[in-house]
């Protein structure tokens, strides 16, 4: 099982995907990380518990990909999406806009009950994972992921200029952040 | 002469609408459909004689019209009160028919929300998200707490099973009701974890006291919902139970975000809905239910029911002796009642 991910991109290093977790249940959160585990090439930067603490974190930890809980206390995660793409549309266009400093991660949703599928296509989301789910499927969900990055559709966007909005955000996030975390452009 | 009636009819069943001898002033209208009744014939009479007088006078017999009047006053009186009777009696059968018919619809209508919420208690029991998330956390637990897990699936096996056997109709002491809830609290609790806290404190008296079937597991369900489920740090939710004289008062109160505070329609989940539908069925004007916001904070549900004994006596002033029953009967269920 390990080296599963890497395998299928023989002779190439590339940068490991950067992952945010997001989901209110700490099991969840605890499950995607040990599944997550086995890929050398998948990193996880961070969890959040909310949707509050999630805008921020992916605004300040700007990772490859989200791992989205959709139903969630304070805000549920399209909004979060929304709140993201607003924060960051006074730089750059949102999904599918015009190249800018940072683009939004790569979304894969990860929820109960599949209710929000079709609203999930409406956001461009990546994929769409069905609670429970097996190593499997999340798999699959993550060759989507390597697809799309090796595509280049994820801008390889800096981080700097973030004004101090995120600053005063970073100080209040609610997220636990992994402990090798760093911000994308500062290696 | 019994075409005059027709005249009059109308005139004498808008009176009986209007004063019917079956509301709480049933003893005034009675004295006034007497003087109605008496003052109907009297001019029932008087224009049958004039019509009579002036269509075919030899019939009269050259009498004079009033002595006529008198004459025929004493041959038909009978015969006409029992007239105006029975246009009375016609009205009111109509009216009750009216009523009873009205009855039955609401009957039927209340008969289909019953069935439409015993379809909910299924379809919430099995609510999507908290089975398939309750799914998910065993699966999240089974490689690093297997007794946990193994935990998790009982208690969801258990919820499952009372979700099938569901008749909302049927009663269950407060104390099992209480035992099931806590079997749903378990899994929030495990899935939440130091998140949520539920509070249970069940006066012991009321512990035998009958209760629908999953009245309490909803409305827990829906202060999760609105808390824990809203809002991100920790939630309290408190459940409790007393009775007052001869009722049962249960409470459910959250500390979290409250019903929305701009007076607009509070969004009631098929939970809630559920339950007043079922309480009304149930109990009719003999129950209360009240959703509020608690001036600390958060919103509770106030439900008072009868408190009735499984015996059918009421559990106001218990004698001495069913006190005593309803102290051996607090211990654990398995005890038989008596």
């Amino acid at each position: 099982m390990t080296g599963l991910g890497t395998s299928r991109t023989p002779g190439r290093a590339p940068a490991p995907l950067r992952a945010l977790l997001v989901d209110d249940e700490p099991l969840a959160r605890e499950l995607l990380r040990s599944m997550l585990e086995v890929y050398a090439d998948v990193e996880v930067v961070g969890e959040c518990g909310d949707g509050a603490a999630a805008v921020r974190a992916v605004l300040e930890l700007e990772p490859d990909v989200l791992f989205l809980d959709v139903q969630m206390p304070e805000r549920d995660g399209f909004e979060v999406l929304a709140a993201v793409s607003e924060r960051l549309g006074g730089r750059r266009g949102a999904v599918g806009g015009p190249p800018g400093l940072v683009e939004l991660p790569a979304v894969v949703f990860v929820t109960a009950y599949d209710q929000f599928a079709l609203r999930a296509f409406d956001v461009h989301a990546l994929d769409y994972l069905l609670k429970p789910f097996d190593e499997e499927r999340l798999d699959r969900a993550l060759q989507r992921v390597r697809e799309r990055a090796r595509r280049g559709e994820r801008g390889a966007g800096t981080a700097s200029g973030w004004s101090s909005a995120w600053e005063s955000a970073r100080s209040s996030s609610r997220c636990a952040r992994s402990s090798g975390w760093r911000r994308r452009g500062s290696t | 002469m019994w075409y005059a009636w027709g005249a009059v009819t109308p005139a004498i069943v808008a009176f009986t609408r209007r004063l019917p001898l079956a509301d709480r002033h049933r003893a005034g209208h009675a004295l006034a459909h007497v003087g109605a009744g008496l003052a109907a014939i009297f001019v029932t009479l008087l224009a049958v004689t004039a019509v009579r007088s002036v269509v075919t006078p030899a019939a009269q017999g050259g009498l004079p019209f009033w002595t006529v009047v008198s004459l025929q006053y004493r041959r038909v009186f009978a015969a006409f009160l029992f007239v105006y009777a029975a246009i009375v009696g016609a009205v009111h059968a109509v009216s009750y028919y009216r009523a009873m018919q009205a009855r039955a619809l609401r009957e039927a209508q209340l008969e289909t929300m019953l069935a439409q919420a015993r379809l909910d208690v299924l379809a919430m029991q099995l609510h999507p998200h908290f089975l398939f998330n309750t799914l998910h956390a065993i699966s999240a637990l089974m490689t690093k707490d297997v007794p946990a897990a193994r935990r998790m699936i009982a208690r969801l096996s258990d919820l499952l099973r009372a979700s099938l056997e569901t008749d909302p109709g049927q009663e269950v002491p407060l104390r099992d009701e209480i035992q099931f809830l806590m079997q749903y609290v378990d899994i929030q609790r495990t899935r939440f974890q130091d998140r949520l806290t539920v509070d249970v404190r069940i006066a012991p008296e009321a512990e035998r006291v009958p209760v629908p079937r999953l009245l309490l597991q909803p409305l827990v369900e829906n202060a999760i919902r609105h808390g824990v489920a809203r809002r991100a740090g920790a939630e309290r939710v408190e459940v409790t139970a007393r009775l007052a004289g001869d009722r049962l008062e249960l409470r459910v109160r959250d500390d979290g975000a409250g019903l929305p505070a701009d007076g607009t329609a509070v969004r009631e989940g098929v939970g809630l809905r559920n339950t007043r539908a079922r309480l009304r069925q149930l109990y009719g004007d003999a129950h209360r239910f009240a959703l509020e916001n608690v001036a600390a904070g958060g919103a509770q549900v106030t439900i008072e029911l009868p408190a009735v004994r499984p015996g059918g006596e009421a559990n106001a002033a218990p004698p001495a002796a069913s006190a005593a029953v309803v102290g051996a009967s607090a211990r654990p269920s398995g005890s038989p009642s008596p």
